[in-house]
């Protein structure tokens, strides 16, 4: 299959200036390329980089060298250099990002939450609320909450939602920082299928998955990332 | 009951009309910029004159500047030639000129008014001069003058509207009944001064010229001689006059302004013409030569 | 769509008070439908910056372009005052920081919303209060109040009042100069989700100065950070915040209080 991003040399630091100045490196010339169907789990001891990695990915955090290509609209984009409007595209149409914790506006009830990234999309409202409410339903989410905004929800809960928004508008890369960290069983079970069921059609996902069920059951491949610094 | 002044009481020591003839030029050169460019406000150098401020100082400079021996001279308050303000204004003007004054709109060339414009419809060649408390009508929407004279300039007088809104937003039809504002010559944004807007449509395509005078705002402005003076409404709200029910129970006339007049201490009413010399004209035309 | 003309072009913008820069050499773009925050402390620059792109205070350098609804760049300091006002009072709007600022105490708050479409022509009294109401509705008000006077509502009521008095005429582009700032923190809430719902619904284009970090990241699709001036650092609002490259930028986000 075709590769839908190809990462090369990919190297990031922090730089503290509050600190002194002072110099951390996470990520040193990282490389890794994955094709669509792909289900790619990152690992690593704590403070390897595994987070930085996906938010190098989804331009949340800045490259400082290397680049980080997305195939996006018949082309690619290197997410290290593109433009911010170029980077919200590829946000909007190709890819999705699950962050650990949800972070959404005061008062927007959940099935808004989970509409919006379709509705941006042009999908038709009437055809966006089926949508997220099919989602809801296979992530247990009771429809008592479907109209409450979440932040009085529980943490599974408010990590159904962040999944349900995602997945709902079926992007061509998945990227999934713990998805199942703050699930039970039933609804680990509920996310392990939607995961399947996106690389059935062809999606990429790359995930951080702490839980070795949820990984083995996910994971076509395993990509080890070192602390940068310490050599192999 | 008719009063007119001769030239045999004029007071001595005083200018021709009582300003000196500089001071006449300058308001004079103000008239004709104003009537160049009709419904602009043309400031002038006000000077102090022998009444308080608000008698109508800025009427009596116009009136100063433009009469002549030969005119013949008419002033009006609310309509009326004999109450104190009209008694004496003409009274200065009589004394200062000597020229003939009268109560008929029709024999005078100069009418000086304060709230009303005659029944009796003006002809070419008269000229009425309006006295003017508050000549700015965008004042109550922007308080800085530099902001209006930009807005006169720019021709921004949409949000003239908000103020007919709040009428009907309020009384369910535009209430205001006298200032009412107008449009002239498609252009300039101008306030008519006091008068009721009963007497707004005499001033479109007026064939006498007309002029404005404000003594303690220090402005002058005027309306040419056949000039569109349009006054501002809405669609669905379009601009109507006052109507009465009752005609005026001394001569009958159904199309006049009317006052209200209290008759004694148990409330008894009357309506009457406001403008006494088109009642008394009307009386005298229904039983000639009484006298 | 990466070819689209942007709305707002800001070309090495400048302004001095006397000796004090207050903007120096800025630059930067605005595409429609965009949301764009200035962020830094009081005194950095940026209000001036907002000031002078609104055609409210003339630069001293550098050129502001705009691409009006009839698809022609204008550079707004060029064009004549009579056209500058029509821009500010048609394709723009103006959210102050006090709604004092920005609303008539005097009339009410029907005609607060209907007098920019009487000050572009409306005039049919029927219309105007239809628009008005239904404004009122968006904003979240109590239609039912539409003939009181603005000084009976609260702070928030006001400040959403102000926004509708300026989106009645469908601008394209709306400054705001800290629309949050002097709200309770729910009442804050409310606006930014009423702000962010209109500004999507609507395909408003934005620019937001504030010193919130937390306005910026709820709104703005991208972020400047202004210190002394200057602008230090710019790019998606996410990154900026999330990943600050500039010594100033870190100590801002350091400083505030969890976003």
């Amino acid at each position: 299959m075709k590769n839908i991003i190809e990462i090369n040399n990919l190297s990031k630091y922090f730089i503290l200036h509050t600190q002194g100045g002072v110099n951390i490196p996470v990520l040193e010339a990282v490389s890794l390329a994955a094709s669509g169907g792909e289900c790619v789990a990152i690992v690593g001891s704590s403070g390897a980089g595994k987070s930085t990695l996906l938010k190098c990915l989804y331009a949340n955090y800045r490259a400082q060298a290397g680049s980080v290509r997305v195939r996006h609209r018949d082309g690619w984009v290197d997410m290290a250099r593109a433009h911010p409007r170029e980077i919200l595209d590829v946000r909007r149409h190709t890819m999705g990002y699950v962050s650990q914790f949800l972070r959404a506006i005061p008062r927007v009830p959940a099935i808004d939450i989970v509409m919006a990234p379709l509705l941006a999309t042009g999908t038709e409202p009437d055809k966006a609320r089926v949508m997220a409410q099919a989602l809801f339903e296979r992530l247990n989410i009771a429809p008592r909450l479907w109209h409450l905004p979440p932040a009085t929800f529980s943490g599974g809960e408010q990590q159904r939602i962040n999944i349900a928004r995602a997945f709902a508008p079926q992007p061509a890369v998945l990227l999934l920082d713990e998805p199942t960290a703050a699930l039970d069983e039933a609804n680990r079970n509920a996310v392990v299928e939607l995961v399947r069921e996106a690389l059935r059609r062809g999606a990429l996902l790359v995930g951080i998955f702490h839980d070795h069920a949820v990984r083995s059951a996910v994971a076509t491949r395993i990509f080890q990332l070192r602390p940068a610094g310490v050599p192999l | 009951m008719r009063i007119s002044t001769s030239a045999a009481d004029t007071m001595e020591g005083y200018n021709f009309a009582y300003l000196d003839e500089h001071t006449k030029r300058m308001i004079r050169r103000a008239i004709l910029k104003a009537i160049a460019i009709p419904g602009y406000q043309v400031p002038f150098g006000s000077r102090e004159m022998p009444l308080p401020y608000g008698w109508g100082t800025g009427g009596i400079q116009v009136t100063a500047a433009i009469i002549g021996p030969d005119d013949v001279l008419k002033v009006i308050d609310q309509g009326s030639d004999d109450t104190t303000n009209a008694v004496n204004i003409r009274r200065f003007f009589a004394r200062t000129t000597g020229v003939k004054t009268t109560e008929r709109t029709g024999e005078a060339t100069i009418i000086q008014t304060r709230h009303r414009i005659p029944e009796t419809p003006l002809r070419d060649g008269q000229i009425i001069v309006y006295q003017v408390p508050i000549p700015e009508m965008l004042r109550w929407l922007e308080p800085r003058e530099a902001e209006t004279r930009k807005m006169h300039a720019l021709g921004e007088y949409g949000a003239m509207h908000v103020k007919l809104y709040e009428d009907i937003a309020h009384h369910g039809h535009i209430a205001a009944t006298y200032d009412y504002p107008v449009i002239v010559n498609e252009r300039y944004l101008m306030r008519p001064s006091p008068i009721p807007k009963f007497d707004n449509p005499k001033m479109h395509m007026n064939p006498a010229l007309q002029l404005f005078g404000a003594g303690r705002e220090k402005r002058i402005y005027a309306v040419p001689p056949y000039t569109a003076v349009r006054s501002l409404d809405f669609e669905d709200h379009p601009f109507e006059t006052q109507r009465w029910e009752h005609a005026c129970e001394l001569c009958g006339a159904t199309d006049s302004f009317l006052d209200e007049v209290i008759m004694d201490d148990r409330g008894k009413r009357m309506f009457v013409c406001s403008d006494s010399d088109y009642c008394l004209a009307r009386r005298e035309k229904q039983q000639p030569a009484v006298a | 769509m990466m070819t689209e003309t942007p709305l707002l072009e800001i070309q090495n913008l400048g302004y001095r008070y006397g000796q004090r820069a207050a903007c120096v050499d800025i630059s930067f773009d605005l595409f429609p439908g965009e949301v764009l925050a200035v962020v830094g402390e009081s005194g950095s620059g940026k209000t001036t910056l907002l000031r002078c792109i609104s055609g409210q205070l003339r630069p001293d350098t550098g050129q502001v372009l705009f691409q009006t609804r009839a698809s022609e760049t204008v550079d707004v300091w060029a064009i004549s005052e009579s056209a500058r006002r029509w821009l500010t009072r048609t394709d723009w709007g103006f959210v102050h920081q006090n709604p004092r600022d920005g609303l008539r105490a005097d009339v009410s708050a029907g005609a607060n919303i209907g007098e920019r479409l009487m000050a572009i022509g409306a005039r049919h009294y029927g219309n105007i209060r239809e628009e008005a109401t239904a404004w009122m509705n968006k904003v979240e008000l109590d239609t039912a109040r539409i003939d009181e006077s603005p000084s009976a509502f609260s702070g928030g009521m006001q400040q959403r009042l102000q926004i509708a008095r300026n989106l009645v005429s469908r601008p394209r582009l709306v400054f705001m100069d800290e629309p949050t700032a002097g709200l309770d923190v729910s009442v804050q809430a409310r606006l930014l989700d009423l702000l962010r719902g209109l500004a999507c619904d609507l395909g408003l284009a934005a620019v937001i100065v504030t010193h919130d970090l937390a306005v910026a990241r709820l709104l703005a699709h991208r972020t400047l950070v202004m210190n002394a001036g200057r602008v230090v650092e710019a790019g998606l609002t996410d990154q900026v915040l999330d990943d600050p490259q500039h010594p100033y930028t870190q100590l801002l986000v350091s400083s505030a209080l969890p976003a």
